[in-house]
Order: C-alpha cells, then structure tokens, then sequence
C-alpha cells in the first residue's frame, strides 16, 4: 500500500517536517533558557528534550509552538528540579557554591557570579519570570502567556525577585562581607533552608 | 546596585554563560520516538489500567476461589477516594501478606467489580490532571484533562478486529475547539483464546502469574496512602516497575506507580477510587459526547 497518496500521511510529514524546522531554529534557545533557570548543562538537556518530546506530542494542535514550548521549558526544569532528592539537591546548591574562592578574583566576574548565585536562590516562579522578562525580553503579557500566570502575578513576581536580588547583593557586597572566607556560612544558610 | 543595572548585569551574564550552550543533536527524532511511545502507553494506561489490574489480579490467582473478604460498604467507603479508613489491622497478618495471599483476597473483592465505576486520578500528564472514568464491564473509558480553554476531553476503548487488538481514541480539545478520533492497533492478532481486550495492555493476566509465580511481585511494606492504610505490591517488567498499593481491608486498588526506565520519561501515579455506577457516569464512560461548535480534524499522529 502506497502511503503517500492518503492525505493523511502527507499531513504527518509536514508536520514534522515543521516540527523539525522549530527544534533548529529555536532549539539552542529553548536549552539555553533552562540551563539559565538551572544552572547544570546536563540537566538543561535532559529538561529540554523531555520539553521538545511534550512539545512532539501536542503538535499541530497549538496555534503558538514557541510559548509552549517555553512553558514546557520552564515546567520540564523545575520537575527535575524537584525529582532531586533533598540531599541531592542541598548538595547541588551547596557545590555551586565556592568554598574559598580565589582571592584576586576580577570584580566584574565577582559580580557577575554572586548575581547569577542569587538568582538561583530564587524561587522558581520568581527566577523563571527573571530569566524570561529580563533575558528572553518577553513582554508582561508574553512571560504571564509562557507561566500561566496573570500578568499581575508577573509584574508582583518580578518587583519580589528583583528586590530579593538587590537585598542578596547588598549583604553579600565585598564591603559587608568583610573576608572571603565568610561566604560559607552565608551561602550554606539560604542553600540548606531551600533543601 | 539599582535594579536596571542589576537587569543589565544579569542580561550580560546569562549571554556569556549559555553562549555555549547548544540543543544537542537528533533532539528531534529523539523526541518524536519518545512521544511515540509515550503516547502508545498512555492509549494503554488511560484506557484501562483500572480492569487490567482487575482481571491481571484475578487470573494470576487461578484456583483460588477466595472467601470474598470484603467487609459490607466497601464501595461506599472506597469511593470517596480520600477518606480515611480504619487503621489497625495493617500489622495483623504479617505471615499471611505474601503477594500470592494478598492477590487472592483482591481477587475476591474484584469479583465485584462490575458494580462500580473506576476513577483514576493523576497529576502525571503535561496539561494538568487528568480525571479517568472506566467501566469495567466494557473497559471504555471518558477523561478529562486540563480546565477551562485548556481542557481535553477524550473516550478510550479497546476491542478486537480479526483478532487483532484495537485502540480507540476520541478527543475534544478546548483550546482549539476541535475533535478527533484516532485508532492504533497491535502489530498482529493474538494467538490463542481471546480474553477481555482489556487484558491487552501492558499489565497481561499471564504476565502477572509469571511474576506471581516467578517471585517477581512481591508485598513492600505498609503505607499511607489516598487515605487508606494501604498495603503495597512491587513487580517488574522490562524497563517498567509496577507498584500497586491497595487498601490494607478492603484489598481494593487505591494507587498505582509506574516507574519507566531512564528515557522513558517521569513515573506515571494514578489514584483509584470506586464509584458506585449511575446510568449517566456509565454513559459518559461508553459513548463520546463531543462539545457542540467543534470542529472534526485528522487525528495527529
């Protein structure tokens, strides 16, 4: 039997043909968007393919593939998230910590890693609305389309995490911090308390 | 540092971070095997896991006639789902609970089956909860997933066509206000006597005497569990681990855990409460009832 006369068929292989076409050009931005939220390049591909095989499995019935699969992005990373065991996970937070970092670090990079820290302090809701209104530049509305979220819910969860950000910088400024040695204890506290 | 410059900071970090970070390759095909197998065992879990287990359990206890042990107003108490039972007995017959034991005594309680409804509840779905009624009598099924314009009704069942064991799916989503059926079947007919296409699934009352009888399914422990003091049951198959818990008095199902290999995806937990059947659940259960305004479309594939 010849299947490529029954339209039906013609109608899969476009399918997926376009299913293909969105995985290569919004591929890397769908991985990059979990492993900002996560941190782990591992577990950032895991995430996302079990994302790209949700995306699969409902395509051709959305209008807009990219909000959803952002949103299978964001749900995909934090249900991995979740299945770590408390100590998998406390110890994960707590790797990711520098113990005693080198001393002549550059202030930029400082910075940039004590910022990128406290953001993954955050609560997931408050780090994904961070990751996709700030880095993505979704609008309001888009970010609230991708979480599932109002876009009040948004605005409120953005205006928390940036001020969580700025009250984590300013307690972990080198000026408060004193020594460098001093970063356990202040890393562990948050770290073992999310566990 | 105010909050533009720490937005600016965290733009231009994250930019340098996942620079390198790339989709990695054959993450489509990837996706599409594994969305097919998902969706093949979801035709097979949502459809009748409930009568598989049913008519699993009864034939792998073949021979065993069973006492019928349910206590009066099982069905009642059972169907809630989340009420709480009677605690006490769980530790009384730790001699007696081998898997063999306590698959006879849901045999006896599943000799009833016919007079309920199963519904099985489970947050293991993308699309949010996902509701399953089936009637045991004819292994069809009606669900619900999702609220609002994101619902997805959808009606399984299974049946025969020369032998060959068939899959019937009708769905109606919401969000696209469209509907349509799918039929997959099984690669060939069935060898030997048919029993109920219910029993085609993953869960085979063969399969299941062979883990009886090869000591595969085995009693875990005592638990908690939807409410009930619950006595739990392990087995294998393949890559699938199986868990059943049911109720410690009244040997009825209260949850079921499917735990896949690795890339299979996340384990699959279904809750199962008993509900005594009414005209319209047995209804909803056997005949699709399409939303009016949806438009048909070819069934995805």
């Amino acid at each position: 039997m010849d299947g490529s006369s029954d339209p039906e068929v013609a109608v899969r292989r476009r399918h997926w043909a376009a299913y293909e076409d969105f995985v290569r050009v919004h591929g890397d931005s769908l991985v990059r968007l979990s492993f900002a939220l996560c941190g782990d390049r591992g577990r950032a591909e895991d995430a996302t393919q079990e994302a790209l095989t949700r995306l699969y499995l409902r395509w051709g019935r959305i209008d807009e593939p990219l909000p959803y699969a952002r949103r299978c992005v964001v749900n995909a990373t934090n249900d991995q998230w979740r299945r770590l065991g408390r100590q998998e996970r406390r110890d994960a937070t707590v790797a990711q910590q520098p113990v005693d970092p080198p001393a002549p670090l550059d202030d930029l990079v400082a910075d940039r890693d004590r910022l990128l820290q406290a953001m993954r302090r955050l609560p997931h809701g408050q780090r994904a609305v961070i990751v996709l209104r700030y880095w993505h530049q979704l609008s309001e509305p888009e970010t609230a389309q991708v979480l599932g979220n109002s876009v009040g819910t948004v605005k409120s969860q953005a205006s928390r995490a940036l001020g969580r950000l700025r009250e984590e910088l300013a307690s972990d400024s080198p000026a408060k911090r004193g020594s460098t040695h001093e970063r356990v204890p202040d890393h562990r506290g948050p770290a073992f308390r999310a566990g | 540092m105010n909050e533009s410059q720490i937005i600016g900071d965290l733009h231009s970090a994250l930019d340098d971070e996942a620079r390198d970070v790339h989709v990695p390759p054959g993450a489509a095909q990837r996706a599409r095997i594994r969305g097919r197998r998902r969706r093949t065992a979801r035709g097979l879990l949502a459809g009748v896991p409930a009568v598989a287990l049913a008519a699993g359990l009864v034939i792998a206890a073949q021979g065993h006639s069973g006492p019928g042990t349910r206590p009066a107003g099982t069905g009642a108490g059972a169907a809630g789902g989340t009420t709480g039972r009677a605690a006490g007995t769980t530790t009384a017959r730790p001699k007696a609970e081998t898997a063999a034991y306590v698959v006879k005594q849901v045999e006896a309680v599943l000799a009833n089956e016919n007079q309920y409804i199963s519904r099985e509840v489970t947050n293991s779905y993308q699309g949010g909860t996902y509701t399953s009624w089936t009637d045991p009598r004819t292994g069809s099924a009606y669900a619900v997933q999702g609220t609002g314009s994101a619902k997805v009704l959808s009606w399984n069942s299974a049946y025969f066509v020369h032998r060959v064991l068939h899959w019937r799916t009708t769905e109606a989503d919401y969000s696209t206000r469209t509907w349509f059926v799918s039929v997959i079947h099984a690669a060939g007919p069935v060898q030997g006597p048919l029993t109920k296409p219910a029993d085609g699934g993953t869960l085979t009352p063969a399969e299941l005497k062979r883990w009886l009888a090869a000591g595969t399914m085995r009693v875990v422990g005592h638990g908690y569990v939807n409410g009930h003091h619950a006595i739990e049951l392990r087995a294998r198959l393949g890559i699938i681990t199986q868990i059943f818990w049911v109720d410690a008095q009244t040997f009825l199902p209260v949850r079921e855990i499917k735990e896949f290999g690795r890339g299979l995806g996340g384990d699959l937990v279904f809750n199962d409460s008993w509900i005594p059947r009414t005209a319209a659940l047995v209804n909803i259960a056997n005949h699709p009832q399409i939303p009016a305004g949806f438009t048909r479309v070819p069934a995805p594939r």
